[in-house]
């Protein structure tokens, strides 16, 4: 009996035990944290040649099917790397479906895009290029009109040791996109123990986001994201729901993902297209927070103009039938403090770039 | 005590707004010397910069019409050449737009070139021309011989200090717009100004 009774005195402080260390690290997952040097893939190493051709890449219109768009179309610096539009700026005659997201701290991203089909920026770089509504260019096309130029067949050849091809082409335009990186926002200074980095309102606001309005819930983190998806239930974007362009590309959408019914989507259902899991039906990724202030309109479909707009809709609970959020019941002053703290705390410094010269 | 907090939160809500609108970049872009079109006192002015072979211009021609339309009289359009260099005709086609400007009829060739697109081919150009009774002769010499020149490079050298790498890109009483956008938009945008060009007399 005694024996017996040690191994469940032994079994309970096990599974104690486990329940304090699981809990830790749940706590240490749900904490902010001040911005880290951005991660690197070892086959892709950042080399000052190598963002420079990256960023040539990014401005070169070669890139865009009738040579109307490039990277910078819709990711324009002196917009956060957005282009300040509730559907992203599109391909001639046709419509995106989706807002562009900022690229300012995309090197801290573990899934690209709104439904993260893409988990590196090497991949990410060609979907946008292929994309019929977005720069609509041929990838093979593409890379003998770069190969036909001399500086771009020489800069490849040095900085890879090899001639051009697709794979490198993403890897130099992910290199400069690597170093778009907005650093010592207040909360990082903040973070690191400057007490007056943030104003006292802005403070309240903080105590809001990790508590009352549970932002830090999926907010967390140096990147401010889970790097999770959640249903949340954004409604459609009432401009454009029923336009013609915006409806062929929702269809488009679908269909090359195989949807079996996609004549009839009246939805966007976001990350539900890559996996087919119930969970994932119109679940979106989180956005990471930092820059917000910069980054307007808001959602994966520009619904919300402003970050009133976002708070309110938290505030009421999400969007109809969403299993994930509760109402907040925050006050107006709440309301008001928690914006302090999104435009004062999570702006970081600005992010000049020369314009390159295009070969 | 609580009275001064509300005078100065009501102070804020007042002017964040207001100052969030006036602290928009303005650029100061010359105008001088460059065709365009409306009068030249109106209180707004559209800088387009632009290329007859790019499909957003075309897209958007009809709507920037549309403003001056609506606007009648209080919107001026000032065209700076953009032209891409790997476009075939997107060079030749503004030496047509600059040749027709010195002839008296920019507008009329401005409007025949954005509907004509892609078809801007010297053969094209130079039927332009005869159509819209143009002297012919000096017209195929200058497109011929680049005689738009120093004003192209001007505009494009201009394009270049701006940091701008494509078209078209507007500046509305110098605030930058990159692409194309949506008719409201732009409309939204000339409101304003005509509210702030009032509130200054």
């Amino acid at each position: 009996m005694p024996r017996q009774k040690g191994k469940l005195i032994l079994f309970v402080l096990v599974i104690a035990l486990l329940l304090i260390v699981t809990l830790s690290i749940a706590k240490e997952r749900k904490a902010l944290k001040p911005l880290p040097p951005p991660p690197v893939p070892k086959d892709n190493p950042v080399t000052p040649e190598k963002v420079e051709l990256g960023k040539k890449l990014f401005f070169d219109r070669r890139l865009s099917g009738d040579g109307t768009m490039s990277c910078a179309s819709c990711h324009i610096p002196d917009k956060a790397f957005t282009d300040g539009a509730e559907i992203s700026l599109s391909y001639p005659t046709t419509r995106n479906f989706r807002n562009a997201p900022t690229l300012i701290n995309v090197a801290y991203a573990k899934y690209l895009f709104w439904d993260g089909r893409a988990e590196s920026l090497e991949e990410q770089a060609e979907f946008p290029i292929m994309s019929p509504f977005e720069m609509n260019q041929n990838l093979d096309y593409l890379v003998e009109e770069i190969r036909m130029v001399k500086e771009y067949r020489e800069e490849f050849k040095k900085i890879f040791g090899q001639d051009v091809n697709l794979e490198l082409i993403k890897k130099a335009i992910a290199a400069f996109e690597r170093t778009l990186v907005s650093r010592d926002a207040p909360i990082d200074r903040y973070l690191r123990g400057d007490r007056d980095a943030l104003s006292e309102e802005a403070k309240k606001g903080l105590e809001l986001f990790q508590g009352k309005a549970r932002c830090i819930e999926c907010h967390s983190g140096a990147y401010l994201t889970d790097h999770k998806f959640h249903a949340l239930m954004v409604p459609e974007n009432p401009k454009y729901k029923e336009e013609d362009k915006f409806v062929i590309t929702r269809r488009y959408v679908a269909k090359i993902n195989k949807y079996p019914d996609y004549m009839n989507i009246k939805e966007d259902l976001g990350r539900y297209f890559k996996t087919r899991k119930k969970e994932d039906y119109k679940a979106f990724k989180t956005p990471t927070l930092r820059e917000v202030a910069k980054t307007a309109p808001y959602m994966h479909n520009g619904v919300f103009q402003s970050l009133d707009e976002v708070i309110d809709f938290f505030n009421k609970g999400g969007g109809d039938g969403n299993k994930v959020l509760k109402p907040l019941n925050l006050t107006e002053d709440e309301k008001k403090a928690l914006k302090t703290f999104l435009v004062e705390a999570l702006s970081g410094q600005s992010i000049h770039i020369d314009l390159p010269d295009i070969p | 005590m609580k009275i001064l907090r509300s005078l100065i939160f009501l102070i804020f809500l007042i002017f964040v707004p207001l100052s969030i609108y006036s602290q928009e970049k303005r650029y100061n872009i010359p105008t001088e010397d460059s065709p365009s079109i409306g009068p030249k006192d109106a209180p707004v002015t559209i800088v387009e910069f632009l290329d007859y072979q790019c499909a957003h211009c075309i897209d958007i021609a009809p709507q920037i019409l549309k403003l001056m339309k609506e606007f009648d009289g209080k919107v001026r359009v000032v065209i700076k050449f953009f032209p891409y260099k790997y476009r075939d005709y997107a060079r030749i086609s503004a030496e047509a737009a600059v040749e027709a400007w010195k002839q008296g009829k920019f507008y009329e060739m401005h409007e025949l070139l954005l509907k004509k697109s892609p078809a801007l081919d010297r053969d094209s150009l130079i039927k332009y021309a005869k159509q819209l009774n143009l002297d012919v002769e000096k017209f195929t010499k200058a497109i011929d011989n680049n005689e738009g020149s120093a004003i192209i490079e001007r505009d494009l050298a201009l394009a270049k200090s701006l940091g701008l790498w494509g078209t078209p890109v507007f500046f509305i009483n110098g605030i930058k717009i990159i692409g194309n956008r949506d008719y409201e938009f732009f409309r939204q945008i000339v409101i304003k100004e005509l509210e702030g060009a009032k509130a200054k007399r």
